[in-house]
């Protein structure tokens, strides 16, 4: 089965910042969470993705198929949302509605009539007056109306209040019950990717440091806790990062079996949440 | 690439409104300039709608949304291109209401119908300023192009003035003789085919500059 979103060696050059010969893979029926600290190269990655930026090298494939070459075809059957709008604050919903929907080759204007009532969006008031939440609501409808295959969305739950953004974490899983769509999201909020991903690719400084299921991440890791006497060389090495302070030490291990059996009774070995790992790896590297 | 048009025109649904205003202004304030009210309206209206279209889209970010669209930059491009003419359009329109008008109630002031020569002036005038623009903005994006804006509003109202001093003052000049009648031999006719060859060159040239500016662009 062909991937959905496939990264290969993409490599993008600014002064002071470099994507560096990225790779990552997504199949289809999955969500991919795309996290890292700000500046790490997130915003970087997509934008390259939706060719908004010229790449320095590598590959970009899109359900399969070249992102630049089929960039049309491509873009029909993508739905994006960015963290901030950039739909024009001065038409209303209904407007902008007109000037985008003939764009797409498989528009459904039941649906986009259907989750406007859905979400309660005013189709007459003017983009400016909405709410963060509900222009944030407006651009997933714009983009779930064209019935796109993969939803990109680069932080879509940053400024937004719990109640949204738990909203959106259900439509993202019911969405995602359609086996041949994917979404691939960035965000720093990690918490809310614990809920829904099914993948995590981590991104720092321009590289990417994993790309793995969320899943075995969370069962192989370990966050261990305990008295500094227990530290030697070799417990040492084992870990991602080590935090030491004068009562003890709190640290990220990629093997929390081994720790366990080297630790047994001595430490408290906990899983770590999502936050941890890429705290602790970001401090590590 | 007719529906980015439209986007252009709703966001400045005001300012469309206001450009009946600015006509009637032009016409009233500039009653001595005589034949030139015509292009001169069209032509500053115009590039003003143009400026704040393009600034409609810089406020709002749109190259990031437009581009993420099924759309290829060529479009984007050409619809920019393109909308310069229907504004030339509404503006024409315009001034042909408010100089009917004017005649209707027979208000103090003088009228200058719709000329073709006074259409194919504005025409020149507003693919040249625009001509000039677009690749800028299109290579340096609103905020960067803002400087050069203000460079060709001036040019086009004191460059007009002053060269049209210049060669009434050195009109004795042999090439400036020459020249004036060359043109005087010409008929209306040729002189609006010339203009319009013109302005197709220009057109052409700044498209082809402003493609090229806006694909290699990192948004």
């Amino acid at each position: 089965m062909e991937p959905i979103l496939e990264v290969k060696k993409l490599r993008k050059n600014f002064k002071g910042f470099a994507l560096k010969d990225i790779s990552f893979t997504m199949e289809k029926g999955y969500i991919m969470g795309f996290i890292g600290p700000n500046g790490s190269g997130k915003s970087t990655t997509i934008k390259l993705i939706l060719n908004l930026l010229r790449k320095d090298g590598g590959d970009i494939k899109v359900f399969g198929l070249d992102n630049v070459k089929h960039e049309i075809e491509i873009k029909n059957r993508i739905g994006f949302v960015f963290d901030e709008n950039h739909y024009y604050e001065e038409l209303t919903l209904a407007e902008m509605k007109k000037v985008v929907a003939p764009l797409y080759k498989n528009w459904d204007d039941r649906a986009f009539a259907r989750y406007m009532a859905d979400f309660n969006l005013p189709p007459h008031k003017k983009i400016k007056d909405l709410s963060k939440g509900m222009k944030m609501k407006y651009s997933l409808t714009v983009a779930l109306s064209h019935h796109a295959d993969l939803l990109i969305m680069d932080e879509p739950t940053s400024g937004l209040d719990p109640v949204v953004r738990s909203e959106l974490l259900e439509i993202l899983t019911d969405i995602i019950q359609d086996e041949n769509k994917g979404v691939f999201l960035s965000t720093h909020i990690t918490s809310d990717l614990e809920k829904i991903a099914d993948y995590i690719t981590f991104i720092n400084d321009g590289q990417i440091i994993f790309s793995t299921s969320k899943d075995v991440l969370l069962d192989q890791h370990g966050l261990v806790k305990g008295g500094k006497d227990l530290l030697d060389q070799d417990i040492r090495k084992s870990f991602v990062y080590l935090k030491e302070n004068e009562f003890g030490f709190e640290g990220l291990v990629k093997n929390r079996q081994q720790a366990k059996s080297l630790l047994a009774g001595q430490a408290l070995i906990e899983k770590p949440t999502l936050e941890d790992i890429m705290l602790y790896y970001t401090r590590g590297l | 690439m007719y529906h980015l048009i439209l986007k252009d025109i709703l966001v400045q649904k005001i300012m469309i409104m206001l450009s009946f205003v600015y006509i009637v202004f032009f016409y009233v304030v500039m009653q001595g300039a005589g034949l030139i009210i015509l292009p001169m309206a069209i032509t500053a209206v115009t590039y003003m709608l143009v400026i704040t279209a393009c600034a409609y889209d810089e406020k709002n970010k749109a190259d990031v949304m437009l581009n993420s669209l099924p759309l290829k930059r060529l479009h984007i491009v050409l619809a920019k291109y393109l909308s310069v003419f229907i504004y030339l359009v509404i503006c024409t329109v315009i001034y042909m209401v408010i100089t009917i008008l004017i005649s209707l109630t027979g208000l103090p002031v003088k009228v200058y119908p719709v000329s073709l020569a006074g259409l194919a002036g504005g025409l020149f005038a507003v693919s040249l300023t625009t001509g000039i623009y677009f690749p800028f903005y299109f290579k340096f994006g609103y905020i960067k192009s803002k400087f050069l804006n203000l460079i060709l509003f001036f040019t086009l109202y004191f460059g007009l003035t002053s060269s049209i001093s210049f060669f009434y003052m050195n009109r004795d000049v042999a090439w400036v003789k020459n020249l004036s009648s060359f043109f005087q031999r010409l008929s209306d006719i040729q002189i609006f085919a010339f203009l319009v060859l013109l302005t197709m060159i220009i057109l052409t040239v700044s498209f082809a500059l402003s493609l090229k500016a806006y694909q290699s662009r990192d948004l």
